[in-house]
């Protein structure tokens, strides 16, 4: 009784069929209301009920059979049933459907029990239900194979449009899983959009092993936001459900909740820069994301070779625990070089098992001094001798050979260097430069070089303003004036000392270690500095990393990122003259540090994100390139010239900076090669490398399990959850079930006619 | 008492003036003594004048009073005591079927009224008539007379007839045609709701014996139009079946067998020279009767 309710979405109507038996109650009325005759012609009358008594009991039964089927075929229909999928007769009720499958391709999917993974499954329930739909009955479909972020370029995607299911189910299996991550708000906003122009028959499949991380990425941030979690996917489900659609939840994850993976989840040499025959650190961080501890080693690889010191030691990870892996290593040859790192033993998620990172070893650092006043051969008497001497100790002590290759010009000496030949410049205590000096330190550092300004007598605050400041946009603060007094170990004077402020990279290492700080703040003694304020409504991040110890807090060192550069301010002098920091042992460390930070890109271009679009930028024409992908194909780049997006293109600079961007992202992991297409054309380098990775939370494969779903993600959303193994094992997933209501009706009302024409036909006969 | 008194207790005034003078004409020569209108091959017997009556269209002009003619200038024939002797012999169904009726008249009551007429104009020209009511038997006879007197008598039996449930209107014909020894005219007034074999055997008897014999068959126009819409119980007179039914799906199949009967009737009664006349209860009688009388007048003429 109750299956057979359940064919009835209003089943409380049923009892209206009890209604079918008042024809049946109107006949015997009327039979019992009969009229009392006396009737002389009994013979006449007998004769003909003999004739036509079977006749008109016959008639009788069929327009009584006619009226109360009309009655039940009614009710019936009022009812709603529906067919199951499994009738015999779904035919019958079959309604023209609209599908879109989401199909989850992220790398969590890849995720395999040793004979199969998630995506397997994820293709055979995707397969079952193409195989239900009928084209000939009108039923359309949408695959969306969903990875984050979406590659409209993948056949299947919504750009590809409506397609016949049968070519679908030939996309369907040269599907991959893909490299990407997921976010299924955005895969079902995806599909409301593909069935919003149809009215009735939408369902929308999602297929996926309903990795937690899918369902919103920090659903912490929108609780704050109070908008509830997982607030994204609620509000595009009950979407679909508002606009008629059908959600059905496949799940094809494994059983476990948070299932055993070790992942790399960072692949980095500390921010310093890398220099030939100079010891390298490069760190692995590999997170235990299962649930129970366990044992891990790192293996490392410099150019595809197997290091000999490459191989740590298995070390314990505790659950949801990170720990990280070191590898030294020194680099005899300069260029791009690919390191990767793979985890030991490979776990049944291998996608996050290895990593790659790619490191430019430079040769040294090619730092210019330009100082501020004419040379003195006496020791330590030019504004430059502090500097070489903290980045080059080897020009006076032998033994010691640093990354660094300084070298000093005069001040005026700046117009005639080509800048792109060096990595960082200090404009040390100078004048400040001419306009065109000025325009090539501008288009210098917004290629990503550095640049370290010192403040002393030489420079005129207002000079400074007018053009580092307002035409160049390079500088942090706005010099004043000079205050304090240059004679700073007088015993009379009060000098000035240093105070750390914003946290940031330089000044780290000074904080932690009380002894340099207690140098820096108390020993160190600035009598003048040049008082100045940090620049206001700036594009650019500006951060204040040292103050004084005035009234106003005057910034002391100050940083500001110009493009892919960086520029800071030291605002008193780096020589003697009006402060004691350049003979302090403190000013190798503020010197090297800064020098470091100056060099280490403000984003690194040549480690990506899959998903992220390739960017690099030239100070000079780099001539075509030639893009490798890890797959071997290749595609041309022809540089752009980044004045032509400038707003003011009447007035271009004599130095521009060129591009050379991707307008797709990178959507497979691996590392690229980007070379020289044509030879001897441009000046850019010959090769670079990017190494192009995977978004690590992929190898957090916590999941939902439908119940976890119901309860905490789409409660109060409904939703079906056909069984995938089922779905695999059986017939092909059919319709959800089609109404028969108007088939009913038009029953009903063929009976009434037909009962309307049988009465007239006997009506007819007995007039 | 004058006829018209003695009648009008019964009929009603206007319609036996309207059949005054209309007479019956017996289409073939009866035994007899005829006078007056009836030819008669017996001649000069008992022939006793009695009165003068004024002359109508269609009289004898051998009759005509050319005495009286001269004195008065009008036109009188001379009416005798033994003008005629016809005898007719009104036979009426009083059998249960006759009871019947679907309006304000049953068939009996009709019949009666088209008997007691009958009668009158029978006696009213001179003729004997004679009554016979019949159920299941013939269960009263009035003998023939002329006297105007026998009207009051003939009438009174009709009034009050003795209904029987079972007839066999064959057997009954038979029977009178073995009591009637003299010829003369039979008048059957009856639903003829009986075995029509047996009645055309009957009415084939009576012919046998010579009778001039006119069948006035009197049905019930709800018998000839089965006009019933509701589920109706038909109880049957004379100990018929029960049967309920829904007239509407009877309609046709008892009409095509009321009209097969009736066609076997007519066609039978046409095959025995039996004057055969259906008359219908919704039927003014007046008007049945002159356009028969009419009818077989014309015939004769």
């Amino acid at each position: 009784m109750v299956v057979l309710l359940s064919w009835f979405l209003n089943p409380g109507l049923l009892g209206w069929l009890a209604l079918g038996a008042v024809p049946v109650i109107i006949h015997l009325l009327i039979r019992r209301r009969v009229v009392h005759l006396n009737w002389a012609a009994m013979d006449f009358l007998s004769l003909a009920h003999r004739k036509t008594r079977r006749r008109i009991q016959l008639e009788n039964l069929l327009l009584l059979a006619l009226r109360v089927a009309a009655i039940l075929l009614l009710v019936a229909g009022a009812a709603r049933p529906f067919l199951q999928a499994t009738s015999p007769i779904a035919d019958l009720a079959h309604a023209t459907r609209h599908v879109a499958v989401v199909v989850d391709v992220s790398g969590s999917m890849a995720y395999g029990d040793g004979t199969r993974t998630h995506f397997d499954r994820a293709r055979s329930a995707a397969e079952k239900i193409l195989e239900g739909l009928k084209p000939g009955h009108g039923d359309t479909a949408v695959l969306i194979p969903h990875a984050f972020p979406a590659d409209v370029s993948e056949a299947g995607s919504l750009g590809s449009g409506y397609m016949d299911p049968e070519r679908l189910r030939g996309i369907l299996s040269g599907l991959e899983v893909s490299d990407r991550s997921t976010h299924l708000a955005d895969a079902l906003e995806t599909a409301r959009r593909a069935l919003r122009p149809h009215k009735t028959g939408k369902e929308v499949y999602l297929i996926s092993d309903m990795q937690k991380i899918g369902f919103g990425r920090d659903p912490g941030e929108e609780a704050e936001k109070g908008s509830g979690r997982y607030h994204g996917i609620r509000a595009t489900l009950n979407r679909i459900i508002h606009e008629g659609g059908v959600l059905k939840v496949i799940d094809v994850g494994p059983r476990e909740k948070q299932p055993a993976n070790f992942g790399i989840v960072s692949l980095e040499a500390p921010p310093r820069v890398i220099t030939r025959d100079q010891a390298a650190v490069v760190m692995a961080r590999v997170k235990n994301f299962g649930p129970e501890p366990g044992e891990v080693s790192v293996k490392f690889f410099v150019r595809n070779e197997a290091s000999p010191r490459g191989a740590t030691r298995p070390r314990r990870i505790e659950a949801g625990a990170e720990e990280a892996f070191l590898f030294r290593h020194t680099f005899n040859r300069k260029g791009p070089v690919r390191i990767r790192a793979v985890v030991q033993p490979f776990d049944n998620f291998s996608r996050d098992d290895q990593r790659s990172l790619v490191v430019t070893v430079r040769d040294r650092i090619r730092v210019l001094l330009v100082g501020g006043e004419a040379r003195s051969s006496a020791p330590f008497e030019n504004t430059t001798d502090h500097l070489k001497t903290a980045l080059d100790p080897s020009a006076t002590e032998s033994d010691v050979i640093g990354p660094f290759s300084p070298e000093v010009v005069p001040w005026h000496g700046l117009a005639r260097v080509t800048l792109s030949d060096y990595d960082v410049v200090v404009l040390a205590d100078c004048e400040v430069p001419g306009l065109s000096e000025v325009e090539a330190l501008q288009t210098f550092v917004k290629a990503g070089g550095g640049l370290f300004i010192t403040w002393g007598p030489n420079m005129d605050p207002e000079t400074a303003r007018e053009r580092l400041a307002r035409k160049a946009g390079l500088l942090p603060v706005l010099p004043d004036r000079a205050v304090g007094d240059a004679d700073y170990n007088h015993p009379r004077a009060s000098p000035f000392h240093f105070r750390l402020a914003d946290r940031h990279r330089v000044t780290r290492g000074m904080e932690a270690d009380d002894e340099v700080k207690t140098w820096l703040m108390d020993r160190t003694l600035v009598g003048r500095f040049m008082r100045s304020v940090p620049v206001k409504n700036a594009s650019d991040p500006i951060s204040v990393l040292m103050t004084y110890n005035d009234e106003a807090r005057s910034p002391a060192l100050a940083e500001r990122v110009v493009g892919a550069g960086k520029v800071m301010v030291l605002t008193t002098t780096a020589s003697a003259a009006w402060t004691d920091l350049p003979t302090q042992p403190l000013f190798l460390m503020v010197v090297l540090a800064v020098a470091h930070h100056l060099l280490v890109p403000v984003q690194d271009p040549f480690n990506l994100t899959v998903g992220d679009r390739l960017e690099r930028i030239y100070p000079t024409f780099p001539g075509k390139r030639l893009l490798k992908r890890p797959s071997g194909a290749g595609e041309v780049f022809t540089p752009i010239r980044l004045d032509d997006d400038a707003e003011d293109k009447g007035k271009k600079s004599a130095f521009s900076l060129f591009a050379v961007r991707s307008s797709r992202g990178l959507m497979h992991r691996g590392v690229y090669r980007l070379e020289r297409d044509e030879a001897r054309i441009g000046s850019g380098p010959d090769l670079e490398l990017f190494a192009v990775n995977p978004d690590p939370v992929e190898g957090d494969l916590g999941r939902f399990t439908l119940a976890d779903l119901r309860a905490e993600v789409l409660k109060d959303i409904r939703f079906e959850a056909p069984d995938p193994t089922a779905l695999e094992a059986g017939k092909a997933e059919g319709p959800r079930g089609g109404e028969l209501w108007k088939y009913l009706v038009a029953a009903a009302l063929a009976c009434l006619v037909l009962e309307s024409l049988v009465a007239w036909r006997f009506g007819a006969r007995q007039q | 008492m004058t006829l018209e008194n003695a009648y009008s207790a019964f009929l009603d005034f206007d319609t036996m003036e309207r059949l005054r003078y209309l007479e019956i004409k017996a289409r073939d020569i009866v035994e007899g003594y005829l006078a007056g209108m009836h030819r008669s091959p017996y001649h000069g017997f008992s022939v006793e004048f009695a009165q003068h009556r004024e002359y109508v269209p269609g009289d004898d002009l051998r009759h005509v009073d050319w005495k009286v003619f001269g004195r008065s200038d009008r036109y009188y024939v001379k009416q005798y005591e033994e003008e005629t002797n016809l005898v007719a012999h009104v036979v009426l169904d009083t059998s249960e079927s006759m009871t019947f009726k679907s309006g304000a008249v049953s068939k009996l009551e009709y019949a009666g009224l088209a008997a007691a007429s009958l009668i009158y104009l029978i006696l009213h020209q001179r003729d004997a008539a004679s009554l016979a009511l019949f159920g299941s038997e013939v269960y009263q006879i009035l003998q023939p007379r002329t006297h105007p007197a026998h009207f009051k008598l003939a009438v009174g039996n009709i009034a009050m007839p003795k209904i029987q449930e079972n007839t066999d209107i064959g057997a009954i014909l038979h029977g009178l045609a073995d009591r009637l020894q003299r010829r003369g005219l039979v008048l059957l007034l009856s639903d003829l709701l009986d075995d029509p074999v047996a009645i055309l055997q009957g009415l084939n008897h009576l012919r046998h014996k010579e009778h001039d014999v006119i069948v006035l068959h009197v049905l019930d126009h709800a018998e000839r139009t089965f006009p019933y819409d509701r589920m109706t119980r038909f109880e049957g007179l004379e100990n018929g079946p029960r049967i309920t039914a829904d007239p509407r799906s009877l309609r046709s199949t008892y009409l095509a067998e009321v009209n097969a009967y009736l066609k076997t009737l007519k066609k039978g009664c046409l095959a025995s020279r039996v004057d055969y006349r259906l008359l219908d209860t919704r039927e003014s009688l007046d008007v049945a009767l002159s356009s028969y009388l009419a009818a077989r007048a014309g015939e004769r003429r």
